[in-house]
């Protein structure tokens, strides 16, 4: 049983079907891709996923059924996204953004909270650490570069030591020696106990970090394997440059 | 019955515009002589020496036009990227300058010396059983033609077809070649018109023209036209109606039925129901999370984290105990005045500055506290420390209550849907007769431990010291717990949602529990503010808690700085009757008059040029300082 | 020939990263350019920085021969339209809201009901859609009504972008001939493409973006034998 299982996932806007019956697995410690060309479905499968839009089909984390569940309770099970467009907490300091995704939430924690703050009981400094952040810490989303602000965005995701990670783009934006450096720091996620699934269309990055790679175009799995047998797919040619060479 | 809409920005000073024109439209049949709506500019001018219908309502809506453009040029537009808040507020800052403006313009004229007439057809039918005055008929004829007449040009003519155009996508209309800015400005000046138009109609038949009153008919106009998506006339219209007649329609059968209870206001039936039922349908169309490029980017008010709460608590409420005991009674009624106001603004801060979900309910709840506790102390003989607590907890349940629904909507919705509810809590539940009705209530003075904490006495005794330390105590602790609160993982989940929904569910944050555990607080200061508010005054009246009362006191929040505790400690100093007003009137010697006039102009430019309010450049300059 | 479109050392970015580091394009009358690269190359952000949806933080742009100014986003896009630019956004930029014949009319600058059925004519599919809400067609549909909004303006300069993004191949197959017979009648035509077959089909010359910087530009018949050009800028492998 992988840990995370996604069978027949559909999902569909007026008459448009987005996201047509795809199942996806994530293993132990796997790091798996998601790849395809423009409006291939990829972000609307990972909203699905994680309970942003409506869907059909089947969604489970270490067993456990996830179908209904509202995003925030999917995410305090473990299973944690990232957004294309970062989408920072941008009144908060870097270490406060990584605290909303940390601190446990208990009956007693508006009570408590009023009577006496307790920001400094949850670490979130080896999530910072772990991606080379410890420096900005202090400092707001807006000062940090463009590079910088996905690697906060992926520290909030890591910080709650999620089971499995969706990463939409991660390196849309950045520059080639920002992007090997993103790399690394991927390949070091299942070390932590945290699966991958990386969406992104920087080739260099998911098929020289990923073990296996799925390929959508028009909502459907076209094809999937490892990064040679994808490259190899006159499929996935096809559906990335229109021909049949 | 007024529906139209201006294109893009949802105005509350709407109604207060025609309302100002309505006057001086009767002033000038009159007396021939036009009011104009600038400080600064001359009051009147005479216009012609005789007018007719025709002249005045020409010359007035001409007027009409130019303080729409005025509205647009000089506030709105540069507005147009700014987040709802300010342009709520903006708008809010108008309400309050015209209102004021048409308090002071015409108040000597009074009813005596222009008669409010109308010049529709007199005499009645009936209809269906019933007899409607013929005057109705053509109002009715007038208001559908407007909405035909409306509905074909923005259907049929190419400027129409534009507007619409331009308000669904600015980026569109800019590559085609069309100026969205242009177009703005034609329909901010149409709107106005129909605006100025509607209200002479409306108070020609209905005898009613009132600064404030008049200019609250926005709320349903509002309503009906969020009913209508904000662009369907045919739905707007039908709703404006379906409003006009319920109101109406629930009268007749009200005073006919036996079955609603004794104790609710028959008046306040009529006219909270279709509030509850337009609340219902708006909170049904809304959604709890905003789909996926909802989001518009914008910078809301900075709210910084607070430093030493408990220092700042101490000085400042030892100054204000200081002042208590040694100032002269009426300096002891500001200041006490300025408490109460700042224990309610802290509230909107946190509800609106912390959470942004903009709340005009916040005296509608200060009200409910008040008037439970008033109750539960006079009737119940529920002793001192527990009445109050009781009401407390019984406002928090109601502050939930509308929070439940209220997490579906947010922005402009959520503000009008509030305003919405703060309008039938008032009507339907201060204005009961198991409450308290008009006629009002003594609320018995409070004691603990055999100490006399009241605050009315005999002599100079008056405005007693012991309930102001009480009252400063009280906002010391509510401010240093709520500093707490902003520096805690809570007030961080809270900014969360406030900066971006989405992300923040991401996060884990249940956003539907931090927005009900931000209304339950929220609620809770305001009603605690509402008890200490029932003790001060010498009796308690539904006036007290208005929604033009948490109109203004949400704007002064907006103008200390609504995401800061230090912007409700300014917001209560400035609250009408308290310090700063007592500073202003003691040593400048210059008339109040013009007080909430140029208080409603600040607030436009400070919605403008400054943000944060006073307390973010405070902090700016602070910081210079510090460098 | 006279240039219609001249791009000189094009620079522009958002929110302070730079996305296009010096960018040179020419565009004549009557011709159709392909300008392709794998996603995050800068295609669009090129369109953009020509009409002045994005503000350039250096180089020069000229349409028609006239600078681009550089002041707020809206009035230049409002003034490069005027001029006779015309840009066919990746989400269209439709009027949903409106009828497909209403999106149509709001094409030229004043009624021109000629200007309107010649952009019909290239496209009639749409003649028995006109009283159908935009927002409610087929995404091909939808697509042919942005070209044609934009053609009812009778543009000098066309700039296309992504026009077949999640297309049927079959409505690629009618959109893209049409783009070549417009450009036929004199318009200049800027066309992002995805689909690089069919795109180098129709176009005279080709640029090919990578990483905001032109990685190659020449003739598209030559490029459409160098499949080693397009596969390293779109999949990365040598």
């Amino acid at each position: 049983m992988s840990r995370l299982e996604v069978r027949g996932l559909s999902v569909s806007y007026g008459g448009l079907v987005a996201v047509d019956a795809v199942d996806l697995d994530v293993g132990d410690g796997a790091i798996v891709g998601l790849i395809g060309p423009n409006g291939a479905g990829k972000t609307t499968c990972i909203d699905a996923v994680c309970g942003f839009v409506g869907a059909s089909g089947h969604v489970r984390l270490d067993g456990r059924a996830l179908d209904g569940l509202p995003p925030h309770a999917r995410a305090r099970a473990g299973l944690v996204r990232t957004f294309q467009s970062v989408e920072l907490f941008d009144d908060l300091t870097v270490r406060e953004n990584l605290l909303v995704a940390a601190a446990p939430t208990r009956w007693w924690s508006l009570l408590a909270d009023a009577l006496a703050p307790r920001r400094t009981r949850v670490d979130v400094d080896w999530a910072l650490d772990a991606l080379g952040l410890r420096d900005a810490g202090d400092a707001r989303p807006r000062e940090l570069p463009a590079g910088a602000r996905r690697l906060v965005g992926l520290a909030r995701a890591i910080v709650s030591r999620p089971r499995v990670v969706l990463l939409d783009e991660p390196a849309a934006g950045l520059d080639p020696s920002e992007s090997t450096a993103l790399g690394e720091r991927l390949r070091a996620l299942p070390a932590l106990g945290i699966s991958v699934l990386l969406v992104d269309h920087d080739m260099h990055l998911v098929l020289g970090v990923c073990e296996e790679v799925t390929v959508l175009d028009f909502g459907q799995v076209i094809a999937r394997g490892t990064p040679a047998e994808v490259r190899a797919d006159p499929a996935v040619a096809r559906a990335y440059l229109g021909t049949t060479r | 019955m007024l529906t139209y809409r201006a294109s893009g920005v949802v105005n509350f000073a709407h109604a207060a515009l025609g309302m100002f024109c309505a006057y001086a439209y009767y002033e000038l049949r009159a007396t021939g002589e036009l009011a104009l709506p600038l400080l600064g500019l001359p009051a009147r001018v005479p216009v012609v020496e005789r007018p007719t219908v025709f002249t005045a309502l020409v010359a007035v809506l001409v007027m009409a036009a130019v303080m729409g453009l005025l509205q647009h040029v000089l506030v709105f537009r540069p507005l147009r990227s700014a987040p709802p808040l300010a342009r709520v507020v903006a708008s809010l800052g108008i309400f309050l300058y015209l209102q004021d403006l048409a308090r002071l313009r015409f108040r000597k004229a009074g009813a005596a010396s222009f008669e409010i007439t109308s010049f529709l057809p007199r005499g009645s039918r009936e209809l269906f059983g019933v007899v409607v005055p013929n005057n109705r008929f053509a109002l009715a004829a007038i208001a559908i033609t407007i909405a035909v007449a409306a509905g074909a040009l923005y259907q049929w003519t190419r400027f129409g077809l534009a507007t619409r155009a331009a308000a669904e996508s600015e980026k569109g209309a800019l590559l085609l070649g069309l100026a969205p800015d242009r177009l703005a400005a034609a329909n901010w000046a149409l709107a106005s018109v129909l605006s100025a138009l509607s209200v002479i109609l409306i108070t020609g038949i209905t005898k009613q023209l009132d600064p404030i009153a008049t200019s609250l008919l926005v709320i349903p106009a509002l309503a009906a036209a969020l009913l209508g998506g904000l662009s369907s006339f045919t739905l707007a219209t039908v709703a404006g109606f379906a409003i006009g007649m319920a109101q109406s329609g629930v009268l007749t059968y009200v005073t006919r039925a036996d079955w609603i209870p004794g104790w609710l206001p028959r008046g306040g039936v009529e006219r909270s129901l279709p509030f509850l039922v337009i609340i219902a349908a708006i909170v049904w169309r809304g959604r709890t999370i905003p789909a996926r490029d909802a989001l518009v980017e914008q910078r809301l008010p900075e709210s910084p984290s607070p430093r030493h709460p408990l220092v700042a608590a101490t000085v400042l409420g030892g100054a204000a105990v200081a002042g208590l005991w040694t100032l002269s009674s009426q300096w002891r009624l500001a200041i006490v005045v300025s408490v109460i106001a700042a224990t309610i603004a802290l509230s909107s801060v946190v509800l609106t500055g912390y959470v942004g979900q903009i709340s005009l309910a916040q005296y509608a709840f200060a009200g409910v506290a008040a008037f439970t506790t008033a109750k539960l102390a006079a009737d119940a003989d529920i002793p001192f420390p527990w009445s109050p607590l009781l009401a407390i907890a019984v406002t928090v349940a109601v502050g939930v209550a509308v929070g439940v629904p209220a997490v579906r909507v947010r922005g402009m919705t959520l503000a009008i849907a509030t305003a919405g509810a703060a309008v039938a809590i008032q009507e339907l539940f201060f204005n009961s007769s198991a409450v308290g009705g008009i006629a009002g209530l003594e609320v018995p003075p409070p004691a603990l431990f055999g100490v006399d904490l009241g605050f009315a006495a005999v002599g100079a005794d008056n405005f007693r010291p012991a309930f102001g330390t009480l009252a400063v105590v009280l906002l010391a602790l509510a401010c240093v717990a709520v500093a707490n609160l902003r520096r805690s993982p809570t007030g961080l989940r809270w900014l969360a949602v406030r900066a971006n929904e989405r992300a923040a569910a991401a996060a884990g944050v249940n956003v539907t529990a931090a927005k009900l555990t931000a209304f339950a607080i929220s609620s809770g200061l305001a009603a605690l503010g509402g008890v200490l508010l029932a003790y001060q005054l010498p009796t308690l009246s539904p006036d007290a808690f208005l929604v033009v009362g948490a109109l203004a006191l949400l704007a002064l929040t907006y103008l200390g700085g609504i995401a800061s505790i230090t912007g409700a400690i300014v917001a209560g100093l400035l609250a009408a009757g308290g310090v700063v007003t007592k500073l202003g009137g003691g040593t400048s010697g210059s008339s109040p008059e013009y007080q909430f006039a140029v208080s409603g102009l600040a607030l436009v430019v400070v919605a403008i040029v400054w943000p944060d309010g006073v307390a973010g450049a405070l902090r700016r300059l602070a910081a210079r300082i510090r460098r | 020939m006279t240039a219609v479109l001249e791009v000189a050392g094009l620079r522009a970015g958002y929110s302070g990263v730079e996305v296009l580091h010096g960018i040179d394009l020419r565009v004549d009358a009557g011709e159709v350019v392909a300008l392709l690269g794998a996603n995050g190359a800068g295609k669009t952000t090129t369109l953009h920085a020509v009409c002045g949806l994005v503000t350039r933080t250096g180089g020069d742009v000229r349409v028609l021969g006239a600078t681009v100014p550089r002041g707020r986003a809206s009035a230049t896009v409002w003034r490069t339209a005027r001029r006779g630019l015309a840009l066919v956004s990746e989400d269209r930029a439709l009027f949903s809201q409106l009828t497909v014949g209403e999106n149509l009319t709001l094409g030229p600058r004043r009624r021109d009901r000629r200007a309107v059925e010649e952009a019909l004519g290239l496209f009639p599919v749409l003649r028995d859609l006109l009283g159908r809400r935009a927002g409610l067609c087929s995404g091909g549909e939808q697509q042919m009504l942005a070209i044609a909004r934009a053609l009812a303006g009778r543009p000098r300069l066309l700039l296309v972008d992504e026009c077949s993004l999640g297309l049927a191949p079959i409505v690629v197959g009618q959109l893209l001939p049409a783009i070549r017979r417009i450009a036929d009648t004199g318009t200049a035509v800027v066309l992002v493409e995805q689909h690089v077959p069919a795109a180098l089909a129709v176009a005279d010359r080709a640029y090919v973006l990578s990483r905001g910087a032109v990685a190659y530009d020449g003739d598209a018949g030559t490029l459409a034998a160098r499949p080693d050009v397009l596969e390293e800028a779109y999949l990365g492998r040598a």
